[in-house]
């Protein structure tokens, strides 16, 4: 994982054509550039809907999906080009990887920049699920407009 | 806007994640992957019929007879825009076999499209075709860009591919040579 600090995040989105409004709201979260890769020599599977993050109060919480935001955008009335780049440039919500096979999209978290938390990913193989920690993933505070 | 990609804030790896069979990637620039996987049974895949950004109407049933490499990307996708310039590679390598490369744009215009081609070292020698709201996509398994697919002669999938490739990687040639060999 690799953070998009709230400049860049805001460039990315503004540069798709999402209207201002969106771009503050969502630059001002959490946002990392995440990569997901299979290694192995089988098929695996994830789904978003199954990974955590664990903020200071050690409450889990679900992640922000791409569904979560459009249904945030949707009283806006984005074009269908724009949904389009936004929706795919998040982390998929579910994939089946086969060996070799990866993905790198946005994941975000309902946190502020200035943040740590534990990111909690889950995946399966098989009939097995597996479980990974990121223990103390920092989201570093930049300057964000009043 | 690449850039903005390259110049993010480095969080490094645990080594939780690498206990795991699968693990989490935390180069900025994760290394292009060269495996196809078999798509068992070979099922037909879904028609394509899209202007290139020249204007030129293209239809994926109009190849039957050659093995297409379907390629869906956008230019604000890094392993997308990593992987581009081996497609161009991977077509000169087999330029006298029948073989396509069709690379459907999702949602980006001409002038954006452009702006990237014109910066590669050799412009693309295959189609790139326009799906401006994402219709052809979506009759398509995709779930995550770039995703390709390799088509055989008969118009089915024979071959999918989830992330970033190096092309013309001798492992990857050799299973697209191996379908040219099909009838």
């Amino acid at each position: 994982m690799t953070q998009i600090a709230p400049d860049q995040a805001r460039a990315f989105m503004a540069a798709r054509g999402l209207d201002d409004k969106s771009v503050e709201e969502f630059a001002r979260h959490c946002v990392f550039m995440t990569v997901l890769r299979n290694d192995t020599k089988k098929p695996i599977n994830y789904c978003l809907a199954e990974w955590r993050y664990v903020p200071g109060d050690g409450t889990p919480q679900p992640m922000l999906t791409k569904h979560d935001w459009l249904a945030r955008f949707q009283p806006r009335n984005q074009s269908k080009a724009v949904k389009l780049a936004f929706e795919w440039a998040q982390f998929p919500v579910e994939q089946t990887f086969f060996p070799g096979d990866w993905n790198q999209g946005m994941t975000t978290f309902e946190l502020p920049p200035g943040s740590r938390f534990d990111v909690v990913y889950r995946w399966r193989q098989g009939k097995i699920r597996h479980e990974g920690i990121l223990k103390n993933v920092q989201c570093v505070a930049a300057a964000v407009p009043p | 806007m690449f850039n903005v990609w390259r110049r993010l804030f480095r969080l490094r790896a645990l080594p939780t994640a690498l206990l795991c069979l699968a693990s989490l990637v935390q180069a900025a620039d994760p290394p292009l992957q060269f495996t196809l996987t078999p798509v068992r049974p070979r099922l037909g895949a879904p028609e394509l019929e899209l202007a290139s950004v020249e204007g030129q109407p293209v239809t994926l049933s109009g190849l039957k007879g050659k093995v297409v490499i379907v390629n869906f990307w956008a230019t604000w996708c890094p392993p997308c825009r990593r992987e581009f310039a081996s497609m161009g590679r991977l077509r000169r390598a087999l330029v006298d076999s029948p073989l396509e490369i069709l690379a459907v744009n999702e949602g980006e215009n001409v002038d954006v499209i452009e702006g990237f081609t014109s910066a590669l070292d050799t412009p693309p020698s295959f189609p790139v075709l326009l799906d401006p709201i994402g219709d052809a996509m979506a009759l398509w398994p995709v779930r995550g860009l770039p995703t390709t697919f390799v088509i055989d002669k008969r118009g089915r999938m024979a071959y999918r591919a989830i992330g970033g490739r190096e092309f013309d990687h001798p492992q990857m040639l050799s299973k697209v040579k191996s379908l040219l060999r099909e009838k």
